[in-house]
């Protein structure tokens, strides 16, 4: 029965995300089925604001207070939009050839092991019982966001996972550490689907599938989607960090504002996933000025930094409650480090059980990558990541562990911030070589 | 120049044939991965589907999570507890675990254990926590009554007991 409140809670996120987007006509190039990841971010980054909103207010979380304003909202958008809805974004058929049939089977049958898994067991993830489900149970049980918290377990990590638990808890009526691991399930469907529709439109159905199936069956992405370790934030701020890249895009893409606003949202929930979302907003804040002042669109700055309006409330609530935990707070850089770190990320990188071998073939990927001449959009995707795993080892040439203990710990974890956009960037480089190799002979060329 | 160009044209046709084939392997190792972990749910998963929660959670945690419910079962919500681990290194993250089963609770870890810390009334309850092979020696736990005690005989052998 759990299970199903959970399902249902999910299922909520994603009605109250859609509607948002339909009464703002943000995304409304895309149809449901392409609409629903978004839908599913927007909607768990809003209900977890609301409940730290009315913490600050001192609104009581109960069924009426945090449901009534977004049921209202869902129904309106049915009465008033039901048949257009159904004309404009469910009406579609989708005709698949065998291999695409193929894929699609294999694709089920990883997210539904997945699912599986996510059901089978209670919370035994380190990180989820020590921060983001204990936390998640405190307020549950204080009934708002108590600083004491923080305190308590000194730390200062932010709350959108933390709190989306927290109204999981709130629908259920008690606290279940298993059913609420669904949400991690959620997290990996979600960005599945986000991939697939996102090179779908570039690289067509069968590429879109191979590649969704790769990322989905990554061991370590299993794992943080269902198994063992659901509970741990990093898939969810890697599906956000997915989310937010690919709305950067459709920005560049089509330069309206409405793209560049819907971005910011998304970069906001991400800073408040995990404090390394806030270096992904700021890379991707640096993006948007380049692309605006490449475009002359400078009134659009201050769209593009809508995100700092959540961040600085929880900051400020921070600075209020006098919260200022944080490992690296007198901390120096040791640049000598730096061989030792390289060292200890690639033997992660090299790790099979995690990854398959998808980071070998990332780094081979990047030679052609460097011959293909229209690059396009993916130079920034290039760049997203390489500055992202910039700023970590960065992080841990100031880490008070040394780096044979610091890396091997996290770094695994790491990467899933940036998995999908790896991903991506390999399917763009097959997409390109396969063309240029296959294709168009290039290798029989030089042979000769 | 044209050497230079050759010798760069070669480097990037070996990079896409070997990139091309390293996808395949990679297709083919993910193919086997999902393989195997649908037989997993036979060989391994199918132990824990008839398990209740409180049983996995047993499975998954060990004797820590029957120490912690002892301590919850015995204690009311509102209990102030001091737990005492004379080698924390033994449960890694015994803080964390203790806070997230047990939590409305106030529950602190005490480290040493000495009679000025337990005088001050400023816990209701005292949890000890050692392995079965460690001699405790503590005589100025004189004003607490012991409540509960566990004795476990799983991986860590560990001793429990419960003060009031």
């Amino acid at each position: 029965m759990n299970e199903i409140i959970v399902i249902i809670s999910l299922l909520f996120f994603i009605a109250l995300g859609y509607a948002l987007f339909l009464v703002s006509g943000l995304l409304s190039e895309l149809n449901f089925f392409e609409k629903l990841p978004y839908s599913f971010g927007l909607g768990m980054g809003l209900v977890a604001f609301q409940l730290f909103l009315y913490s600050q207010l001192k609104i009581q979380w109960n069924y009426e207070t945090l449901l009534f304003p977004w049921i209202f909202l869902i129904f309106y958008v049915l009465y008033k939009k039901a048949p257009k809805i159904y004309i404009k974004h469910f009406n579609y058929k989708v005709k698949l050839s065998f291999t695409q049939k193929c894929l699609s089977i294999l694709l089920l049958i990883a997210v539904a092991y997945t699912a599986f898994e996510a059901w089978l067991r209670p919370l035994s993830a380190w990180d989820g019982w020590a921060i983001w489900l204990l936390k998640a149970k405190m307020f549950y049980i204080d009934g708002f966001v108590n600083p004491h918290a923080y305190h308590l377990l000194r730390d200062s990590y932010p709350y959108v996972i933390n709190l989306s638990v927290t109204f999981l808890y709130i629908m259920l009526g008690k606290v279940d550490d298993r059913a609420v691991l669904l949400l991690f399930f959620g997290f990996y469907l979600m960005l599945g689907i986000c991939f697939f529709n996102f090179s779908k439109k570039i690289f067509g159905i069968t590429m879109s599938l191979f590649f969704t199936f790769l990322l989905l069956s990554l061991q370590n992405v299993i794992r943080h989607g269902g198994r063992f370790e659901a509970g741990y934030a990093d898939l969810a701020l890697g599906y956000y960090i997915f989310m937010s890249s690919t709305l950067l895009f459709q920005y560049i893409k089509s330069n309206k504002p409405k793209a560049l606003i819907l971005c910011s949202i998304f970069l906001g929930l991400t800073s408040l996933v995990k404090d390394e979302g806030v270096v992904f907003s700021i890379i991707m804040q640096l993006m948007m000025f380049v692309v605006i002042i490449k475009n002359k669109k400078f009134k659009q700055i201050f769209l593009s930094m809508i995100w700092l309006i959540p961040f600085l409330d929880w900051n400020l609530f921070k600075y209020i409650n006098d919260i200022h935990y944080s490992l690296y707070q007198n901390s120096t850089i040791h640049l000598l480090r730096f061989p030792q770190i390289l060292l200890q990320i690639a033997q992660e990188l090299l790790n099979i059980q995690n990854w398959n071998i998808l980071w070998p073939i990332f780094f081979i990927g990047l030679f052609p990558f460097l011959f293909i001449k229209k690059r396009g959009m993916n130079i920034y995707l290039f760049f997203i990541m390489f500055l992202q795993i910039l700023a970590y080892i960065f992080v841990f040439m100031i880490s008070p562990y040394p780096p044979y203990i610091h890396v091997p710990n996290v770094m695994n974890r790491l990467l899933l911030h940036v998995v999908a956009l790896c991903v991506l960037l390999v399917e763009y480089v097959f997409a390109n070589t396969h063309v240029l190799y296959l294709l168009k002979g290039n290798g029989k060329k030089n042979a000769k | 120049m044209r050497q230079l160009q050759k010798m760069k044209d070669k480097l990037a046709n070996s990079a896409q044939i070997l990139f091309i084939l390293l996808i395949i392997v990679w297709f083919v190792i993910s193919i086997i991965r999902v393989a195997n972990n649908v037989l997993r749910i036979y060989t391994q998963e199918r132990q824990w589907i008839f398990l209740t929660d409180d049983q996995k959670r047993e499975k998954l945690f060990g004797e820590p999570f029957d120490f912690l419910t002892l301590i919850a079962n015995k204690t009311p919500s509102t209990a102030k507890i001091a737990t005492f681990l004379p080698k924390p290194d033994i449960e890694p993250g015994s803080f964390y675990l203790s806070q997230y089963f047990l939590y409305p609770r106030n529950v602190q870890s005490i480290s040493p254990i000495n009679e000025g810390i337990l005088k001050k009334d400023k816990f209701e309850y005292l949890a000890i926590y050692y392995p079965k092979n460690y001699k405790l020696t503590i005589n100025t736990i004189w004003h607490y009554k012991i409540i509960g005690k566990y004795v476990g005989n799983k991986t860590a052998g560990l001793v429990i007991r419960l003060y009031e």
